[in-house]
């Protein structure tokens, strides 16, 4: 398990430097610089103010300033939003984001769950469609036009939940359905299958034979067994619903961290980009790893079997 | 009592002709495939629709006189009507032709993204599984440390660094999305490259390259295209959310996204103008969602039931 435990460590590393790199040199392969927008300013301002934020050095020794600055767990100063630090708009941004994305993954996953194992244990029967259906409409209808329906239908013509802001409880409500969609329809689908397949496990009529009651045999050990591969969806699943708040941000107007990444593409806000992009990629990469720990802690055949799958 | 002599028995031998002769038409393992796919109403119901929906992209946008990017001040946010049937946008450019001409251009994305993400991913997955070892092991190592990097993030960068239009797109999709392919086509390989027929081949002097391309991939087919049948809506979905945010293809040229975008600022007078964009970006991923498990149901011999 140490073992294991430490090359996805040295994995993760890899990876977020590699990222790191990768968009440090592509943010400065786009065209003109953060103040070519600016008004005209003398030639001698110009070049005080790319002083001022390293960009009059050489490539390389800017990307050394960076990774300097990264180890201490700095940003950088945002370009466009004058004196605001990364850090601090990342503080100010990521509450809202991280409120969402938790709930959607907890009422996808939960949702999930539980549709897809009443499915199996009715196969065919009523909740099985509703879950099919549910599960077609997740893999088909793209989370923002779910967002833009639920917004007309619920908020705007029902006027039952508001229709765009953040600052109660209500208004978080809408985004995370939206959300939690794909995640919903992915894990009842998988859970479906996985409990199918261990319905029909031996181990399941041998507790059969020892007069096990069928609650008991379905809690300690169907939904135990089955629950195993769910486990390593939650990555892409997440990451999948990360990258959603982009879009669900900026249609029900909510202040997160996705809306400031989409407008620092705009603004050419070269730290700004930069900052985002790594804290975002950080946080999944991290994911990913806590997910693969936790499976290899369940599931010794995967720590055991190489690291291949 | 009837006596038996030899005379009154016939001997029947075995007939060589009729018990070797085959009653049934031999089958490829297309026409195989093609039967059982034939019998998936769901799948084929599916192909029809996409079959259905190329033709239309083809044919769309020259079935009324208006040019996809043809304004018409006067006409502005008009519903449905016989001279446009699905109505007009907020500049008056007529909504039956754009939504066709998106069709043509999700399409496009969608298929060109995935077939080539298909190539470069069975090339790189077949050498990496063929050879194994040392390069196996360098080669899957960039692999995984390309898929750990999140996909989205990585493919809104590089369309700002090669800025927006179609061939970024494509290009941009291609850079990231070949690995899932290669990790697939390198295990079908590394199960695959233990038997005879392999050994055969090699001992009768075939180079690495002929035994990949003509032993080993024919003989992975059936998931690859499985996979390249799943890739194509995961395409156009990505293409349909990065429009929507503003980074995909450019006015005026239309994808299902952008109309989706144009759409949803009007919604609330205009709702129906959602419909025609949603419907077919829904319908259309749903279609090569069941089509895909229609043809893993009949190209995967071991998924045979």
């Amino acid at each position: 398990m140490l073992r294991y435990t430490f090359e996805r460590t040295i994995y993760m590393i890899v990876t977020l430097w590699v990222i790191i790199t990768l968009t440090f040199f592509l943010m400065h392969m786009i065209p003109g610089d953060p103040f070519t927008s600016e008004k005209r300013v003398p030639e001698q301002i110009r070049q005080n103010m790319l002083a001022k934020y390293h960009l009059d050095k050489p490539l390389i020794v800017q990307y050394g300033y960076y990774l300097r600055n990264l180890l201490h767990g700095d940003l950088g100063i945002s370009l466009k939003y004058l004196n605001r630090s990364v850090n601090d708009i990342i503080k100010a941004g990521f509450p809202p984001s991280f409120q969402i994305g938790m709930q959607s993954i907890i009422l996808g996953v939960s949702l999930g769950l539980v549709l897809g194992i009443v499915a199996a244990l009715n196969r065919n029967g009523f909740w099985d469609y509703i879950s099919m259906i549910l599960a077609i409409i997740g893999r088909s209808v793209p989370n923002f036009i779910i967002a833009t329906l639920l917004q007309f239908w619920i908020a705007s013509k029902l006027r039952w939940l508001p229709v765009s802001g953040w600052g109660t409880f209500a208004h978080t409500i809408l985004p995370s359905i939206a959300l939690s969609f794909a995640s919903l329809a992915i894990i009842s689908r998988l859970m479906r299958a996985s409990m199918l397949d261990v319905i029909g496990q031996d181990y399941i009529k041998t507790a059969k034979a020892k007069g096990l009651s069928s609650t008991e045999i379905i809690w300690r050990h169907m939904i135990r067994n089955a629950i195993l591969p769910i486990i390593t969806v939650l990555g892409p699943l997440i990451a999948g619903i990360v990258t959603g708040t982009f879009v669900i941000e900026k249609i029900f107007g909510i202040p997160g961290l996705g809306k400031y990444f989409v407008q620092s593409i705009y603004n050419n806000d070269y730290t700004m980009i930069l900052g985002t992009t790594i804290f975002y990629s950080t946080i999944l990469v991290l994911m990913v790893f806590f997910v693969d720990i936790t499976y290899g802690l369940i599931d010794p055949r995967i720590r055991l079997g190489k690291g291949g799958r | 009592m009837i006596e038996l002599t030899r005379e009154k028995f016939e001997r029947v031998g075995p007939n060589i002709e009729e018990s070797q002769a085959i009653v049934r038409p031999s089958m490829t393992y297309w026409q195989d495939a093609w039967r059982r796919l034939k019998m998936n109403k769901v799948a084929m119901a599916s192909l029809v629709f996409l079959i259905l929906l190329g033709i239309m992209a083809i044919i769309g946008p020259y079935m009324l006189p208006y040019k996809y990017s043809d304004q018409n001040l006067m006409l502005t946010n008009r519903p449905p009507s016989a001279e446009h049937w699905f109505g007009t946008d907020y500049l008056g450019r007529d909504l039956f032709v754009r939504t066709w001409m998106g069709a043509r251009i999700s399409l496009t994305i969608g298929i060109t993204a995935a077939l080539l993400d298909g190539i470069i991913g069975v090339i790189y997955g077949g050498i990496s599984g063929y050879f194994g070892g040392q390069v196996d092991n360098v080669m899957m190592r960039i692999v995984d440390i390309l898929y750990g990097i999140p996909y989205l993030i990585l493919v809104i960068l590089l369309m700002l660094v090669m800025g927006p239009g179609l061939v970024t797109i494509i290009t941009a999709m291609v850079i990231t999305g070949w690995v899932g392919m290669a990790r697939l086509v390198r295990g079908q390989v590394l199960q695959l490259k233990e038997q005879e027929f392999v050994l055969a081949a090699k001992t009768l002097g075939a180079s690495p390259g002929r035994i990949i391309m003509k032993h080993l991939i024919p003989n992975t087919i059936g998931p690859i295209i499985v996979s390249i049948t799943f890739d194509v809506p995961a395409a156009i979905f990505t293409e349909a959310f990065l429009s929507y945010i503003g980074l995909g293809v450019q006015p005026p040229l239309a994808s299902w996204g952008t109309l989706a975008n144009d759409a949803t600022n009007v919604l609330l007078l205009y709702p129906y103008q959602l419909f025609f964009p949603a419907f077919f970006i829904s319908v259309t991923m749903l279609s090569f969602n069941l089509l895909g498990d229609g043809l893993r149901d009949a190209l995967d011999p071991r998924l045979r039931k």
